[in-house]
């Protein structure tokens, strides 16, 4: 059977923590901020994904593999705390005004993604949510999610869908 | 790729581990919005304490390796079923080995025969066996004109069954051959033969023979 969410536990040395950490911790962070998040959220979602590589315990030492899987690791996190956001009232620190373009895009992009939480399954979502953050190619999103291209094609275009359908109904009412 | 399809920030991220394609590592040295963005790369200096005191997994079986052991197992029983390395035995009606034993009357005396005592003319011998599941007797001796059948029968298979005639040690011969046949089936002096060219022992006929020494008084 394949590992927790891809990753492979394997016999041998176990992962060195501190070194992937210092290697890759700092792209997972700048990775969870064009998720959508303020710079705290996307620390938050940043270190539980991390924790949940460190509980692995995974012996690959493959840095493109690992991190892939923080991609969609974080990403599945980010949309946990989407769907609560939307139960809930929104947390100031997610309410920080946007002072360049890119908050600007990341704020819509949240605002995207909290609206559709509603309607659409967690596996759509995610495919839309790293593929808008990061400018993915169906390829990479595929290898991301560890899915195949077509699954991925599937996924991306239920999320595309759906945006356009809230976008136009946004239209509507201006 | 053409510089204006810039790579996606994941292949940007695997520039900066010196993981990625040639492809895009000719864009960036070509990009200069894809070089400040891996420019920007820097590795952490400081682990944080919830990194190095992170509890690690510890090595268990777990589900599993529970699961890899019942699959193997599982797999074991298949294979045993499929492919049987122990022939099957098509009847367990022998539980164990059927026995003989000779009474010799010699005068007024019987015993036992014990294997190797050379008889007398006159001594009586009377047969009893215990078939062991065996359903059919042939008894038969040899002598100067070849073999001749002494007794015929279907016997009990349990218990012990004594021949209900008994046979008369005459002065003609040095020695006589006295074989006996058990069988699960009807069976007769050819069968016996046939048994006797292999001394064939196994579920279906079991044989015996014994030789009888005449001692010269």
């Amino acid at each position: 059977m394949a590992g927790f969410f891809g990753l492979q536990r394997k016999s041998g040395l176990p992962m060195n923590v501190e070194a992937t950490y210092r290697r890759l911790y700092p792209l997972l962070r700048h990775h969870c901020r064009r998720l959508g998040g303020s710079a705290h959220w996307a620390e938050d979602v940043a270190q539980e994904s991390f924790e949940r590589l460190i509980a692995l315990g995974t012996t690959t030492l493959d840095e493109r593999a690992t991190l892939a899987w923080l991609y969609r690791t974080s990403a599945n996190l980010s949309i946990d705390r989407y769907r609560q956001s939307v139960r809930r009232p929104v947390a100031s620190e997610d309410l920080i005004p946007a002072v360049s373009s890119a908050a600007d895009a990341a704020m819509a992009l949240r605002a995207l993604i909290r609206r559709l939480t509603t309607v659409l399954d967690a596996e759509a979502l995610q495919a839309g949510l790293l593929t808008r953050a990061n400018g993915l190619t169906q390829p990479e999103l595929a290898e991301i999610l560890g899915v195949s291209e077509r699954t991925a094609r599937r996924r991306l275009a239920d999320f595309d869908r759906a945006a356009l359908a809230i976008q136009q109904e946004e239209s509507r009412h201006v | 790729m053409s510089e204006s399809e810039h790579p996606s920030h994941f292949q940007l991220d695997l520039v900066s581990l010196q993981q990625a394609r040639a492809s895009v590592v000719a864009h960036v040295s070509a990009c200069a919005q894809c070089q400040t963005s891996v420019a920007a790369y820097r590795p952490e200096t400081v682990v944080p304490s919830w990194v190095t005191s992170a509890p690690r997994p510890t090595k268990h079986w777990g589900w599993y390796g529970l699961a890899s052991v019942l699959a193997v197992f599982a797999a074991v029983i298949v294979a045993l079923t499929v492919f049987n390395p122990f022939p099957k035995v098509e009847s367990t009606r022998v539980k164990s080995l059927p026995s003989f034993a000779l009474y010799v009357e010699h005068g007024p005396d019987v015993h036992v025969w014990d294997g190797r005592s050379p008889f007398i003319a006159g001594d009586r011998i009377q047969l009893k066996v215990a078939p062991m599941g065996f359903a059919h007797l042939v008894v038969a001796s040899s002598s100067a004109s070849g073999w001749s059948e002494l007794h015929s029968s279907a016997i009990s298979p349990t218990g012990e069954y004594v021949l209900p005639q008994s046979f008369v040690v005459d002065d003609h011969d040095q020695s006589i051959e006295l074989a006996v046949l058990l069988c699960d089936a009807p069976c007769d002096l050819k069968a016996l033969l046939e048994a006797r060219q292999n001394s064939q022992r196994d579920e279906h006929r079991w044989f015996s023979q014994f030789t009888l020494i005449r001692k010269t008084p």
